[in-house]
This record gives C-alpha cells, sequence and structure tokens, in this order.
C-alpha cells in the first residue's frame, strides 16, 4: 500500500514536501516506520512565501494536499530558508542535534520563535516524525 | 552584454560557473545533470520553449548545450522550468528560486532531497546567472 497519498493538483510548497518524503522513503525505506502508527495532522507555512501544505496521518499513510488543517496538532510556520534548514540539520533522537552548529542554529531559531513549532509540547512524537521524514541529512 | 537566452548567454554562464570558487566549494561532491526551460512567451521575442543542459559535476560544469531537443533534455537530472519573464525575475534576483518553488513559480523535475541538501549551491548558481551582464531579449 502507497505511504504517500497526495492530492492530483499538488503544487508549490506541497508538491516539495510530497517530493522530500517520497525521494527519502526511496532512499531510506526503513523510515516508513515514522508513518506507521502516526496519527494528527499537521499544517506546514512558509511565512514569506505565502505557501501551505497540510499532513494528514492516519495511523498508516500520511495524505499531503495543499490546503492547511483549520485546527492542526502541529503548525510549523517559518520563512522559507529556515524551513529548508529544518530539512538539513542533523537530527539526535529525532529532533535537531544541539551537538552541532547547524542543530544549535535551528534550536535558536525555534526558541526564538523564528521558527514557530506549535504543538511541540504537546505532541513531540508527531514532530519528531515529520522531522524525520523531511530530513535530508 | 549577452541576450538572454542565447548560447552567448549560457556561455558566459558557464563561464562563470567554471571560475567561481564559491560553487566549487557548495557542489564539491555534487554529480549530475540540469536542465533549464525557458517557456515560451510569444509577445515577449520567446516563440517556443527553450530547453538549455548544463551537465554539474563536482563543482565545475563540465558540458553545456542549448537548444537541446525537448526529449533529450528531459532525461536530465533535474529539469528546472517557468515561462521566460520568470527566469528574467530570477536572473534580476527579483525573485527568490526556493521561494518561487514554494510558490510554484518554478517546477522542479528530480529528486527533491538531494537538491535541498545542495541548497547552497543552488543558490550560488543562480547568483552567477545574476551576474552575467544580460540583456533581456523583449527589451532589446
Amino acid at each position: 500500500m502507497d505511504r504517500i497519498l497526495a492530492s492530483a493538483d499538488l503544487a508549490g510548497l506541497a508538491e516539495m514536501i510530497a517530493g522530500i518524503i517520497r525521494s527519502n522513503l526511496e532512499a531510506h525505506p526503513g523510515r516508513g516506520r515514522l508513518i506507521d502508527g502516526a496519527r494528527g495532522t499537521v499544517t506546514i507555512r512558509a511565512r514569506d512565501a505565502g505557501a501551505t501544505v497540510g499532513l494528514a496521518f492516519d495511523g498508516r499513510s500520511v495524505r499531503i494536499g495543499n490546503a492547511p488543517h483549520p485546527r492542526p496538532q502541529v503548525e510549523i510556520v517559518a520563512d522559507a530558508d529556515d524551513l529548508l534548514s529544518l530539512s538539513t540539520v542533523p537530527l539526535r533522537f529525532g529532533l535537531p542535534d544541539a551537538a552541532t552548529r547547524e542543530g544549535r542554529m535551528v534550536a535558536g531559531h525555534i526558541l526564538r520563535r523564528r521558527i514557530l513549532v506549535r504543538g511541540l509540547l504537546k505532541h513531540p512524537g508527531l514532530v519528531r516524525r515529520v522531522q524525520g521524514l523531511l530530513s535530508v541529512s | 552584454m549577452a541576450l538572454f537566452p542565447s548560447k552567448e548567454w549560457l556561455d558566459a554562464y558557464v563561464e562563470r560557473i567554471n571560475g567561481s570558487q564559491d560553487y566549487e566549494e557548495a557542489a564539491a561532491t555534487w554529480e549530475g545533470d540540469v536542465a533549464y526551460v525557458f517557456e515560451a512567451e510569444p509577445d515577449k521575442g520567446v516563440p517556443e520553449d527553450v530547453w538549455t543542459w548544463i551537465d554539474l559535476w563536482h563543482g565545475k560544469c563540465r558540458d553545456s548545450r542549448y537548444g537541446v531537443p525537448a526529449d533529450e533534455g528531459d532525461r536530465a537530472k533535474f529539469v528546472i522550468r517557468a515561462p521566460y519573464s520568470r527566469w528574467k525575475e530570477v536572473i534580476r534576483k527579483e525573485l527568490d528560486p526556493i521561494k518561487g518553488m514554494m510558490q510554484g513559480r518554478l517546477k522542479l523535475k528530480g529528486d527533491l532531497a538531494t537538491l535541498v541538501k545542495y541548497v547552497r549551491a543552488a543558490n550560488e548558481l543562480v547568483n552567477l546567472a545574476a551576474h552575467v551582464p544580460t540583456e533581456f531579449v523583449d527589451e532589446s
């Protein structure tokens, strides 16, 4: 069964996120476990680009669409460059690795809310899964 | 001053790529070709799609071709396409290509994860394009 269910009209950021997740699952099939058992909705917004993507995990697959979820469990808001830095930052236990310069920079952006991660404290597991699916590091 | 789009412009661009230390560092491990498609805008002097192809390898451009057939260009590892006037915005640095892709204004075909990994190199390629003294075909 396909773990990625993408709307036919995917465009822009949503198309990019779907592409990254698809590439990652092809290159690292083990990351499929990040989708298995995951439940919840996630919205990602590129503030300066005015672009959004909505992700909905149902335990077996992730549905990706252009539209943001109105009340997501997790919402990530950042400028385009900072969103990309979330993909390239080295991870440790599924979160930015503070032992690296890039990890400290991203953690600093999150603390200063330059990268806004709503739902991080309430849904850390879902945040870790999304981070792992988007990571290219 | 090179006319955009043209082979002269592509040659000047490639010369800048091969002279850039910043690009060489950022793309030191990059292996793969890229096709740029300047989509037709007949009212602006671009009557049909123009496919250009550059073979990028470890921080250098090994080869380039202007006006490649679409079926050949489409076999490149990455294909980036947009209407001519949008490329003009990119070259003038009025449109950030990453933002443009997120907005769906530039279309990318290829392995996204790889491109994101080399985003610094991609940005440098855009910077270098902006440094080519350019005359745009609809302004000539």
